[in-house]
């Protein structure tokens, strides 16, 4: 069926239609961005959404690398429409930077293998790719659990470490009961507040049951 | 190749089949060949309009591509419809209600209880659109 016109679109419409066509989920958060924090807060709960489908399948991940990971954040941002780009230069080859006007946010994404690997990517973030600047002051550490149980214990001593080498640095959960935390410290090199969103992404996989189990040597073996 | 031209292609490279690559372009044209000071307020009705969709999920689909993305054409804006005269409302203000769950109309403080139902989303030129054709 063909129309000549449309009604107008009011924001109640707009929610009630995101509902119905699934490709454009998210669409009114995305068109109410003003400014740099409405745009961190926008790209961030999007990234945990594409967190939660990857959670959805964990023996599809446990095996994979950092950048096959990342990939498919990258591609589902990419999907959402946000100009997402993997392994890009901006102070270094960054894994994953996601820009709007002169806004830029940079995930660094790393497999959780120990403290001192995950302060590499604080390092990275801190002291080669993110500027500190207004338009690039929020950034993130996207920490993929694959090995270990127990990702809330592993957040926790995480936080713990980052205050052991940084004391300045204050550490909140960023919704209450949930697993990511942020960070907030004066950066070196601008002498103004940076924060870092540390993203648990729990891809953690040994089924007990025998047919989960000889699934989980099968994968492995692939 | 112009600023245009570039975003031209970016459509065809991001959109590489179906209809959707068309009505974007559509709009592009749109906006391309109407002065910037008469863009200002284009509504949800002209973009259909203009972009010669055959439904409203199509034209949903453009606005979605057009909106974000590298090639970033558009930015929305709201306006509320109460009283007299249409209000502008701030994206920061409307964002603020949404996550707190009410809003209380700008000049007068009264709180409208179907807010969202009255308020209408219209779209302008990006910054980036604007820098481009202001040359």
């Amino acid at each position: 069926m063909s129309l000549d016109t449309l009604k107008e679109l009011s924001v109640s419409g707009l929610l009630a239609l995101e509902n119905q066509i699934p490709a454009i989920k998210g669409l009114n958060e995305r068109l109410l961005i003003d400014g740099y924090d409405s745009f961190v807060e926008a790209v961030i709960n999007e990234v945990e959404n594409c967190v939660r489908l990857l959670q959805e399948n964990p023996e599809l991940h446990f095996t994979q690398t950092e950048d096959q990971i990342t990939i498919q954040i990258r591609n589902m941002l990419v999907m959402r429409n946000y100009d997402a780009e993997h392994d890009v230069k901006h102070g270094g080859h960054v894994d994953l930077k996601v820009k709007l006007n002169d806004y830029v946010f940079i995930l660094e994404a790393k497999i959780y293998s120990s403290y001192s690997y995950l302060w590499e990517g604080w390092l990275q973030l801190t002291t080669r790719y993110a500027s500190g600047d207004f338009n690039n002051k929020k950034n993130a550490i996207l920490i993929y659990i694959q090995e270990q149980p127990n990702a809330r214990q592993i957040m926790e001593r995480w936080a713990q470490y980052i205050k052991s080498q940084n004391p300045c640095a204050t550490i909140t959960h960023r919704k209450e009961g949930k697993l990511p935390i942020i960070s907030k410290h004066i950066l070196d090199k601008t002498g103004l507040e940076f924060e870092i969103f540390h993203i648990p992404v729990m891809l953690y996989f040994k089924p007990e049951d025998k047919s989960g189990r000889s699934r989980k040597a099968k994968l492995s073996k692939n | 190749m112009s600023g245009i031209e570039l975003i031209k292609e970016q459509i065809s490279l991001d959109l590489d089949d179906g209809i959707l690559p068309k009505v974007c372009l559509n709009i592009v044209k749109y906006i391309q060949d109407t002065k910037l000071t008469q863009l200002e307020h284009i509504t949800y009705n002209t973009l259909f309009q203009v972009s010669q969709s055959r439904s409203e999920k199509e034209l949903l689909l453009a606005i979605n591509y057009l909106t974000g993305g590298k090639a970033h054409v558009l930015d929305a804006a709201y306006e509320l419809f109460y009283g007299g005269f249409p209000l502008q409302i701030e994206k920061s203000y409307l964002k603020q209600a949404m996550d707190e769950g009410t809003f209380a109309h700008p000049d007068t403080g009264e709180e409208i209880e179907n807010y969202q139902s009255l308020i209408q989303v219209y779209f302008k030129p990006s910054q980036k659109i604007k820098m481009i054709l202001g040359n």
